[in-house]
Parts: C-alpha cells; structure tokens; sequence
C-alpha cells in the first residue's frame, strides 16, 4: 500500500514538473521570406514590437537596444491626466517594487503629451514617484509616432481629443513585452487585480525556458 | 478619525450603494459626498486618501486640511497650482478645475473630505 502511495506521488510529481506553464503570444502570425542556399523559405512568425527611439527622463536614448534581452512592461500616459493615470501609476508601483532589482526587466511609460511633458517634467515626474532611470523609463517622442506605435506595435489605444477631460484619450493596459519583443499579456492597469495577475505573469515568463 | 464619524460613514456609503431614498438629510448629503468622491477625487487622491508618491497630496491625516478647510471647496472649484506642503512634503502637480459639480454638490463633497479625512466633527 505505501509502495502504491509513494509511486502516486511521484508520478504527480513527474506530470507537474512536466507541465511548465507558458504565456500565451498575442497576435496573430505573420509570413516572413528568408533566402536560404538561393531558395526562398516562407516561415510564420509572431509580430513584435518595431524598431523605435525615443528620449529618457535623463535625456539619453531609449531604442531597441535598450529592451535588448529584456523584458518590461509599457503602458502609455501624460503627466496632466486627471482620469486613470495616477490609478495606473500607483498599480505600475506595485509591479516596480517586486522586480526593480532584477537586472533583466523594464518599465517603459510613453507620455502622449510630449508638448508638455518635456524631459525636465518626466524627470521631475519620475523622481517624485521613486523611480529610477536605470529601470523605468519615462519616454517623450514625436507624437505621431507615440500614438502609430501604440495602435499597431502595443495594440493600444493613445490620440489627442479636446473633448475628453486632459485633452486625450488612451487605454489603461499595461502591456507585457518578452525578450524576444513579443506581446505575451495586457492588463487593465486600473484595476488592482489585474496587477497582481500581471506580476505573477512577469515571474512565469522570467521562469520560461528559452 | 473618530469612531462615530467612521460609523456614520460607513453607514453613508451603505445607504449610498443601496440608493436608499429615505435616510436622514446628514446620511443622504455624506452619501452624495461619498458619490462625488468616487466619481471625481479617487482616481487621484486614491480610495483611502493616501494620494500618489509625492506627485499627489495624501488627503488621509492631511494637516492641509486641518490648518485650511476653508480653502478645500475653492481649491476644488478652481483647481490648483504651484507648490503646496502637505505633512511637511512639497507638491507641485496641477489640479483641475471642476466646474461639473452642482453647488450643492461641492458642499456635500467638501463636508464628506473633511468629516472622513480632517477629523471634523460630524
């Protein structure tokens, strides 16, 4: 009977190591032709996030050399927002606070109202915070390209209307981005809940074999 | 804050998400003032009163609050900007005007900020 027992627990054992959990990835697969020895060959592969620039809260550059073999986290606001942003920065606080230490993981927040939001106000915008430049990155770019990269990089919404409160409008989604530049979660960035799934989705996806 | 306001506030709220229509005019104006809080100060000054880091001023044993509550309802009319010291901290984010809430509104909003957050007796 305790042989029957212990071979139970350790076929549990075996079918729970074996079930490692993954993240799904978001989008849906693009063809990509490559030449290889002079032949076409068509493969499918996941979109990612498209090459960008843009400038820091200490004015250095942010590209993609900077969430090279990272994984961070991006989320879009400006600093006047009467509406979800401070929601969302409370929330992104709790996310930095868990990994701020971990040398391969980021914080990017683009500021939609980069008129205003110049680099000396993300600057002072992040200090009060407490967040530092090494890890969270408080980014301003050319507006149009803030609001492309949004919609068809991030699958989010950010663009300038005078009628909504602040004179802008943009989602609340805090966007998980792997090393490999590809969306593997977004959460709702209000709500409380959804952070707590999104830290423990940062912690699986630090733990995904490669 | 004292533990009857608490009581009287929690009350309110229940009332509030109740929409009873017959409490009494005290619980009925905490519970507007409940209301507005949610719709117009949360987002920012957050759930509790605890404000943002340093960007937002707590509201929570604010002694703004405390030294000027004659200034809340104006502040909340008109907005705010430049530098304020709350708890010994300087704040230095703009507030919005708010020109959406009734007079009546405002009131009952500026009784319910001070009553849960300036220990103001009810």
């Amino acid at each position: 009977m305790r042989n029957r027992i212990l071979g139970m627990l350790m076929l549990l054992f075996f079918i729970s190591s074996c079930t490692e959990k993954k993240l799904p990835i978001l989008g849906y697969k693009i063809a990509k032709v490559t030449v290889v020895d002079g032949k076409e060959v068509i493969d499918s592969i996941y979109p990612t996030i498209p090459d960008f620039e843009f400038t820091n809260q200490n004015g250095i550059k942010v590209n993609q050399e900077t969430i090279k073999n990272k994984i961070y986290v991006a989320d879009f606001f400006f600093v006047t927002c009467p509406t979800i942003c401070p929601r969302m920065k409370k929330n992104l606080l709790e996310v930095y606070a868990k990994y701020k230490t971990s040398p391969d993981f980021l914080i990017l927040s683009h500021t939609i109202d980069p008129e205003h939001d110049s680099i000396a106000v993300l600057k002072d915008y992040a200090e009060r915070l407490g967040a530092d430049a090494k890890n969270w990155h408080f980014v301003r770019g050319d507006r149009e390209t803030t609001y492309e990269l949004a919609e068809h990089g991030y699958y989010s919404t950010a663009m300038a209307d005078s009628t909504e409160p602040g004179g802008f409008v943009h989602s609340g989604g805090l966007i998980l981005v792997d090393k490999q530049k590809r969306i593997r979660g977004i959460y709702d960035g209000t709500n409380a809940n959804e952070t707590k799934v999104l830290i423990q989705d940062i912690e699986t996806l630090m733990n995904e074999k490669e | 804050m004292k533990k009857s306001n608490l009581l009287i506030l929690m009350f309110a709220m229940t009332l509030a998400s109740c929409g009873e229509q017959q409490m009494p005019d005290n619980m009925r104006s905490l519970a507007t003032g409940y209301e507005m809080y949610s719709v117009h100060c949360e987002n920012c000054h957050g759930a509790e009163g605890e404000g943002l880091a340093r960007l937002i001023p707590p509201l929570k044993n604010s002694d703004f609050i405390k030294k000027y509550p004659d200034s809340i309802a104006g502040i909340i009319r008109h907005g705010q900007k430049g530098e304020i010291l709350v708890n010994g901290i300087k704040y230095n984010l703009a507030m919005p005007s708010n020109s959406v809430l009734t007079d009546d509104e405002l009131s009952q909003l500026v009784n319910y900020v001070k009553i849960r957050f300036g220990s103001v007796k009810q």
